[in-house]
């Protein structure tokens, strides 16, 4: 055992306290003037012993702090109570900011006098760095848990729409089918006639909310794009149009139009303007349907004569739930008034547009656009 | 049942107990036999008992067991191979390959059209 004397015992320690490099450990005069200085400070703040011995330490803090008198209450405190310690925001030398945490202890002689104070500081930066991306990571996974709730939400509303609803349409159609088969009775075949009628026109009602809700919430209208012939489509619509309104008069000027798209949605969106013109159009001039090639496009207009679209309509007339729809125009059609919101959206997803022309004395024109191809289609 | 006339039967598996029974008045009423099944386990096991079957007509969202897997079943028993079976759903966009498909709701005189092509009267 070799004997230590009492200044080898302080050098070895100040050694120690200079060779810790986690800890800032430094030593401030009675007045707050850096005295000393340790490998731990120098790598933390980023001052050498050079250049910071005999400044004030209140070149570690932020100017505000400074401003306010923050260092010299911590040195009243550390002084009256012993120590002083907190967790706060220091500026490195070259300026960025760190978040420490510091202890200043009082130091006095056996005689009481105020030699000075220690000052340990520890950098935080990483911890509290650490600690916001963990929330920032909460916040997120929050975030995300509130959209898959939405999302199985919406999923779930479809699926009352889709299925639930339809089920007692069905047997409501089933039935009402059934009894006006049977029905002999003048007044009671009315009645189920208009009970029929009703139940079509919520049938109906149901298919546009369900594509109001794929367009507007979903993943957007499926299609399902094959080789398909769109003047035989239009036939199709004329003919069930015109055994539905026997008194309108329907003309189609259309050569064979074949492409690559799908089949029902464009026949929902051909039954949606012709239907249309028959019911807005003047009774006494017909609908006319036409169809043509254009290079890589095929070109249908639908066309009906009487007055024109109002120029305010017209401005938002694909918008679903526009303002006035509760007027004359959707009443008329007996729908929700999404039909052409609907077919806009089929033809958008086709990669085609739907151009509308409506004028005094030149009637209403509802011209779609369509490529050939439906962009990724696989045939 | 008179020894010339053979009465077609008609599986109809849907869980919905009201339209369930409509379709078995609305096919009763035109003439046809009809067994009714609540999912497709309930039709596979009945499906022994019935004789004289022309048709399936099957719901595809159901508990228990759905149409899809019904399907995929009915498809390896000789019993149901020849049978032709029609899709009624609500939910056409998912519906199998290769089968007729009857969206949901669909009129009686529709739904007649359609059996009377599978079963003539």
């Amino acid at each position: 055992v070799t004997k230590t004397t009492q200044p080898e015992a302080e050098e070895r320690f100040r050694l120690l306290v200079e060779s810790v490099k986690d800890y800032a450990i430094f030593m401030l005069d009675p007045t707050g003037h850096v005295s000393t200085w340790n490998l731990g400070a120098e790598r933390i703040k980023g001052y050498t012993a050079n250049e910071i011995i005999g400044k004030h330490f209140s070149t570690f803090y932020p100017p505000a702090d400074v401003a306010e008198g923050k260092c010299e209450r911590e040195l009243e405190i550390a002084t009256r109570e012993g120590r002083f310690e907190e967790e706060g925001w220091r500026i490195r030398k070259d300026g960025s900011r760190m978040w420490a945490s510091v202890t200043i202890t009082a130091l006095f002689n056996p005689d009481g006098t105020l030699i000075g104070f220690a000052k340990v500081t520890r950098d935080l930066t990483e911890r509290i760095q650490t600690e916001q991306r963990l929330r920032e990571l909460a916040a997120e996974t929050a975030a995300l848990a509130e959209k898959a709730r939405i999302q199985e939400f919406q999923e779930r509303f479809l699926a009352i729409l889709g299925h639930d609803l339809r089920n007692p349409l069905a047997s409501i159609d089933m039935g009402t089918g059934l009894l006006r088969k049977r029905a002999t009775d003048p007044a009671n075949i009315r009645v189920l006639e208009r009970m029929r009628a009703s139940s079509a026109r919520m049938s109906r009602m149901i298919a546009q909310i369900l594509d109001l809700t794929r367009t507007r919430l979903g993943g957007g209208l499926e299609l399902h794009p094959d080789l398909m012939d769109l003047q035989k489509t239009i036939s199709r619509v004329v003919d069930e149009l015109g055994t539905a309104n026997p008194a309108a008069q329907l003309v189609v000027r259309c050569s064979s139009l074949s492409g690559t798209w799908d089949r029902d949605r464009l026949e929902q969106v051909f039954s949606n303007l012709v239907g249309n013109a028959i019911s807005h159009g003047d009774p006494k001039h017909p609908v006319t349907i036409e169809g043509s090639i254009e290079g890589d496009r095929v070109v249908a207009t639908v066309h009906n004569e009487g007055p024109p679209i109002p120029e305010d309509v017209q401005a938002s007339i694909f918008d679903p739930f526009r303002r006035g729809q509760r007027d004359g125009r959707s009443a008329k059609t007996g729908g929700l008034g999404l039909g052409l919101y609907i077919s806009n959206e089929i033809v958008r997803a086709h990669g085609g547009k739907i151009e509308l022309e409506s004028e005094e004395g030149r009637g209403t024109t509802f011209r779609v656009t369509l490529p050939r191809r439906t962009p990724g289609a696989t045939r | 049942m008179t020894g010339t006339s053979l009465v077609h039967t008609i599986l109809v598996v849907e869980d919905e107990e009201e339209l369930r029974e409509m379709l078995r008045d609305a096919l009763e009423l035109d003439g046809y036999s009809v067994v009714t099944a609540d999912d497709g386990r309930d039709a596979l096991e009945k499906l022994d008992s019935v004789s004289n079957l022309c048709l399936v007509i099957l719901d595809l969202l159901m508990p228990v067991m759905n149409g899809w897997e019904f399907l995929a079943r009915a498809r390896q028993l000789p019993t149901l191979a020849s049978v032709p079976v029609i899709v009624h759903t609500s939910a056409s966009d998912h519906a199998p390959s290769g089968v007729r498909v009857l969206e949901k709701p669909i009129s009686y005189e529709g739904l007649l059209t359609v059996v009377r092509e599978y079963c003539p009267t």
